[in-house]
This record gives C-alpha cells, sequence and structure tokens, in this order.
C-alpha cells in the first residue's frame, strides 16, 4: 500500500507549478512537504490526490496510475484535507463528517450502521464528539480544522493529505493538530503534511521532502532534509538548529535573511 | 461558544408543509368569481375522481373547477415546485444563498423565445409555440454560457457567475428591443409586456400535462443529485477527493436547473424571488443538505406560489394583478426580514 509521484510534473498555460517530482507516501510514514510560498507543496499534495492530472510523470496508488483508478477506490484510498476549511452552509458538525461517507454509498443509499460508527469513531478520534450537532460555519479555525480531518477519516482512507493544516492555528491547535497526525501514521496511516513551519515538521515528521520553485531539492528522513544547509539555501535564509530543553525536541533556529 | 442547530424533526416539516399544500390547494381551487367552498370542492374532486370527467352535461360548479381552476392551480404549484428546486440547485453550486435560478441566464432566456414567439405570431397560432420557444431560449442561452466558462473539461463557478451576469445585460436588452420593435402593433405589445409580468390566467390541462413531465423529471434528478451538492460547500477539490466527479456534477445540476427554471417561464411567465426566497428560508427550517431541502423545497415552492396567485386574483378581484408583482411584493420584503434576523444571529 503506497502513494508516489513518479517524475511527475504539472504545467499550466506553459508555467511548471511541479516539474519531475517523485516522493513516496507509505504506512507508518508522517512526510513533511516543506519549502517555500509557491514552491508547489499544494499542487504536489493534489497530484498524489489524483485531483489533478499529472502532465508529465506519474501519481500512482499501488503502482497503478490514477487516472485509471476508479474515482470512488480512489476516494477510499487517498483523503485531502483542504488548507481552505471555509464551510458554505449551515451543517451541522456531523453532517460535514458524514460526507466522508460519500465514496461507500450509492446513490440513494442511506447512511448503515456501519457508516455510522465510521463517521462516530472519526469524531471521537479526531476529538469533536462533544461538537458533534453545533453548527460548522461557526466554529474556530481549530473545530474546523479538526472536523476536516474527522471527515478524511470517515473515508477511512490509508494515506491522508493535508494542505498547510496549521496554517490557521494558534500555537497549541497546531501542536494539537501534529500531534494527531503523528499518531496517526503510527497507527499505520500513510501521511503528508504540508507545512509552513519548520519546527513542527522537524518535530512530527518522518520524513520531509523540500520543495524549491516545483522541484524537489531532498528527500529523506526529516534529520537529514531539514539541515541548517539546505534549509537555508532553499529559504534564503541563516538558519541553525538545536536541541534545547525539553529533551528529545530539536529546533529551528531563523536568524536573518542572507 | 457556539450553538447546537436547532432543527425540528423533519417528518414533521414535511407532514406541516404536505398539509398546507393541500389546504391551501383546497382554497385555491374553490376561490374566485364563482365561489365554492372548501367541502364542496373536495366533494366535487372525488366526483370527478370516480367518474372521469367528460366535459358535457356536467354540474357548472363541475365545469368550473375542472376546466378552470384545477389546471390552474396546479400550474401554480409546479412552477412553484420548479423555481424554488431550481433556486436550492443554483444556490448550493454557487455557494451563496443569494444565487437564484436567474444567475446562469436561463430564465432571461426562455423569457427571449417567449417574447420572440409573440412578435414571430407563433403564439398567437399555437398554444405549444410559447413553451418550445421559451424552452429554447433556456437551453440556448445555458450552452452559450457553459460553452464560454468551461476550458479543458473545468468550468469555473465564478466565471459562470460573471458569464450569467452578462447574459442577462444582452438578453434582456434583445428582449426590450424586440417590444420596442412591436410598439406599433399595441395588442402584441402589451400582450408580451404582461406576459412578462408571470401570469397564470387561461391555463389550461394542455399547460399541465406539458409542464408535468418536465418538472416530475427535473425534481426526481434534483433529488439523485442532492448529495453530490452537498459535497461542494467544502470546495470542489475537497468534494472531488471525496469521490465526486465535479464536472459532472456540475453539468448535470445546470442541466437540471435549467430544465426547471426554462419549463417555469414557459407555463407561468418569469416569477422572481420563488427560486431566491423559498429555498433560503428552508434552509433556516431544514438544514442545508439537500437531501432534506429539495423535497421540503418542492413544496414550500408549491404552496408559495398558488398562494401568491390566489393574492393576485382575489385582491383586486375582477381585475387580476399580474402574479410576477405578487411574488415581488410579497418576496422582497420577507427577503429583507430574513436579513435582518440573519444579521442578528451573526450579531453583524
Amino acid at each position: 500500500m503506497s502513494l508516489a509521484a513518479a517524475g511527475a510534473g504539472l504545467s499550466i498555460a506553459g508555467r511548471w507549478l511541479v516539474r519531475g517530482a517523485s516522493v513516496t507516501i507509505e504506512p507508518g510514514r508522517l512526510v513533511a512537504l516543506v519549502g517555500p510560498n509557491g514552491s508547489g507543496k499544494s499542487t504536489l499534495l493534489r497530484l498524489l490526490a489524483g485531483v489533478w492530472a499529472p502532465t508529465e510523470g506519474n501519481a500512482t496508488l499501488d503502482g497503478a496510475p490514477l487516472a485509471r483508478v476508479p474515482r470512488r477506490t480512489l476516494a477510499r484510498a487517498v483523503a485531502l484535507v483542504p488548507q481552505d476549511t471555509h464551510i458554505a452552509f449551515a451543517f451541522s458538525v456531523r453532517e460535514v463528517v458524514a460526507m466522508g461517507r460519500h465514496a461507500h454509498l450509492g446513490r440513494f443509499e442511506r447512511e448503515r450502521p456501519a457508516d455510522q460508527t465510521a463517521i462516530d469513531e472519526a469524531m471521537a478520534r479526531a476529538d469533536i464528539a462533544a461538537i458533534a450537532d453545533r453548527d460548522a460555519t461557526e466554529l474556530s479555525g481549530g473545530e474546523r480544522q479538526r472536523v476536516l480531518i474527522a471527515r478524511s477519516l470517515a473515508t477511512e482512507a490509508r494515506h491522508l493529505l493535508l494542505d498547510e493544516p496549521t496554517a490557521s492555528l494558534d500555537v497549541a491547535h497546531a501542536l494539537d493538530v501534529l500531534a494527531f497526525c503523528r499518531r496517526l501514521a503510527d497507527e499505520g496511516h500513510a501521511v503528508a503534511v504540508a507545512l509552513h513551519d519548520l519546527n513542527l515538521a522537524r518535530r512530527f515528521a518522518t520524513d520531509a521532502v523540500l520543495l524549491r520553485e516545483g522541484t524537489v531539492v531532498a528527500s529523506g528522513p526529516v534529520d537529514r532534509v531539514l539541515t541548517p544547509g539546505a534549509v537555508g539555501e532553499v529559504f534564503g535564509v541563516t538558519v541553525s538548529i538545536a536541541t534545547p530543553p525539553p529533551p528529545d525536541t530539536s529546533s529551528v533556529y531563523v536568524f536573518s535573511k542572507r | 461558544m457556539t450553538r447546537a442547530v436547532p432543527r425540528p424533526p423533519y417528518a414533521a416539516v414535511l407532514i406541516v408543509l404536505l398539509t398546507a399544500l393541500v389546504l391551501i390547494g383546497i382554497v385555491a381551487i374553490g376561490v374566485g368569481t364563482v365561489s365554492i367552498p372548501p367541502l364542496r370542492v373536495v366533494g366535487l374532486l372525488t366526483e370527478a375522481f370516480h367518474a372521469p370527467w367528460s366535459g358535457r352535461d356536467a354540474d357548472p360548479e363541475l365545469v368550473i373547477l375542472m376546466a378552470i381552476r384545477v389546471p390552474r392551480v396546479l400550474v401554480a404549484g409546479l412552477i412553484g415546485a420548479a423555481l424554488a428546486v431550481a433556486g436550492a440547485q443554483m444556490q448550493g453550486l454557487f455557494q451563496n444563498p443569494m444565487a437564484s435560478p436567474d444567475v446562469i441566464g436561463t430564465s432571461t432566456g426562455a423569457a427571449l423565445g417567449a417574447v420572440l414567439a409573440f412578435a414571430l405570431g407563433l403564439a398567437q397560432s399555437h398554444v405549444l409555440w410559447l413553451p418550445a420557444l421559451s424552452c429554447l431560449g433556456a437551453a440556448t442561452s445555458l450552452a452559450v454560457v457553459y460553452a464560454l466558462t468551461t476550458r479543458r473539461g473545468r468550468t469555473s463557478v465564478a466565471m459562470l457567475l460573471l458569464a450569467g451576469v452578462a447574459m442577462n445585460a444582452l438578453l434582456s436588452s434583445l428582449t426590450t428591443f424586440v417590444i420596442s420593435l412591436q410598439w406599433v402593433r399595441y395588442e402584441v405589445a402589451q400582450e408580451v409586456v404582461f406576459w412578462l409580468m408571470g401570469g397564470l390566467e387561461d391555463r389550461t390541462w394542455t399547460h399541465v400535462w406539458m409542464a408535468a413531465p418536465l418538472v416530475a423529471l427535473g425534481l426526481a434528478a434534483a433529488t439523485a443529485l442532492a448529495r453530490d451538492l452537498d459535497l461542494f460547500t467544502t470546495g470542489e477539490d475537497a468534494a472531488a477527493t471525496l469521490g465526486l466527479d465535479v464536472e459532472r456534477a456540475k453539468r448535470r445540476v445546470l442541466a437540471v436547473a435549467a430544465v426547471l427554471s426554462g419549463t417555469a417561464v414557459a407555463v407561468g411567465g418569469v416569477l422572481g424571488f420563488v427560486g431566491l426566497l423559498v429555498p433560503h428560508a428552508l434552509r433556516l427550517i431544514v438544514g442545508p443538505s439537500h437531501r432534506r431541502l429539495v423535497p421540503a423545497v418542492a413544496i414550500a415552492g408549491a404552496i408559495f406560489v398558488i398562494g401568491a396567485d390566489l393574492v393576485a386574483r382575489t385582491v383586486l378581484a375582477p381585475v387580476e394583478i399580474r402574479l410576477g408583482i405578487i411574488t415581488g411584493i410579497c418576496g422582497a420584503p420577507f427577503f429583507l426580514w430574513l436579513l435582518g434576523r440573519y444579521r442578528r444571529e451573526v450579531g453583524a
């Protein structure tokens, strides 16, 4: 079971958003996609999710090109949590999570007990069972993020792709979400997260993919990819990495623009 | 602290709506120049149901009922259901509670088709020319807007809205142009302007049989597409990864909404506010899930237009007020009231 991009690229109107990217998302791993704004993190996630078809190379699920995987099969295997968590209409939290069952249900089918169980479990795991009946448009950014993560869990997909899940969250909620992602990976999910926060990447990811201008600069275990040299080079800043108290956590210190 | 979503039980809402529909239907059938009390209406309808009505040698009240009132009320109900459901679909597709069936230009296309039918003298030659040209107008308008906003199989919803605005402006100018050409033929111009204001006088079983299959088909298709529309609420990419063929869903929703609103304009003229107001109001009661919204909105839309038509023909009787004026006069203040309520709720 693995989701991969093999030399995948996407060009729109003659401009390459991602070019020749090779990434593998495997069970038990949490891959952080790191890079400056516009480096192609979101695009790469969309290629991996099958939302966009690559214009070069391939994105594959267990070796099969995503274009040839039936849409509903793909939806049961790969879930994308978008960066924009805006919800237009006043659905209840439970209704939003229940949308995750779409690919499990026929057009006129109602949710069966198994679906209800999946929805309840997803809400419990994302710690939103208490707000199940609330209006999803009136939640805080952190709650909405958790609701959409719960929805992706309700799909029972083994591959979870999250596009900047911490972008609108305060530090405490950001820590929560990433710790949760790591737990999912430890339990056997394959998780990829586009991240701006290098410390969170370094702290929670098992692997990292460093992107610049649409190309993969480095990929591999997180401590070998997010090095002062590579990060400094890609972001154009001066960086040092240290291990402050508490133990077992390393932090990235950014000093100044180069 | 956010509140829990307060919603009455869905079955109760449906029962209340259906009861209201039956009651207003019976009242609307009974009220008119010749007034027939509600119980008598029920008696006559039962009679007509058991012994198929031949049209000759019948009770004069039965004749009035079956030849004039019943088809009129049925057409009103069909139009109301069609416009309200098309409105719910457009609001769902555009993710905007201010959208209505008019936004993609199908209603104005249908209106231009109808005006051409009058101007070319076709409307006067056979009763089916008018609805036929209306439907053609709606379909053409949708096809042009869709083609303009679709690149490599992807339709941009934002572009669709803008193209719809431009299309509406173009088509209503053309409509006014055609009307101005008719100004010397005073009766034709008057007929066209009156028709554009919406109205259900002289609607017969022909109109019922023409609209009923299209509206039934549209409502069934809208029900089948209900869950697809729900998925649009968190964006197209998210919908796609949940297993929805987003582009196909858009095409289907647009086609169904065009059939529904085109049919409504074809048999009833242009009625504002039904498609905007009814889904908006019902969403406050049953919530935004289209699986619940579509059936409730269909019934409520029927109630609204049957009621509006009842008002239109009784307030200044024997003069009939144009139905489009009534839906606007009843609809706009109600909508403003809803907006006020909404503002208080969100504390804006």
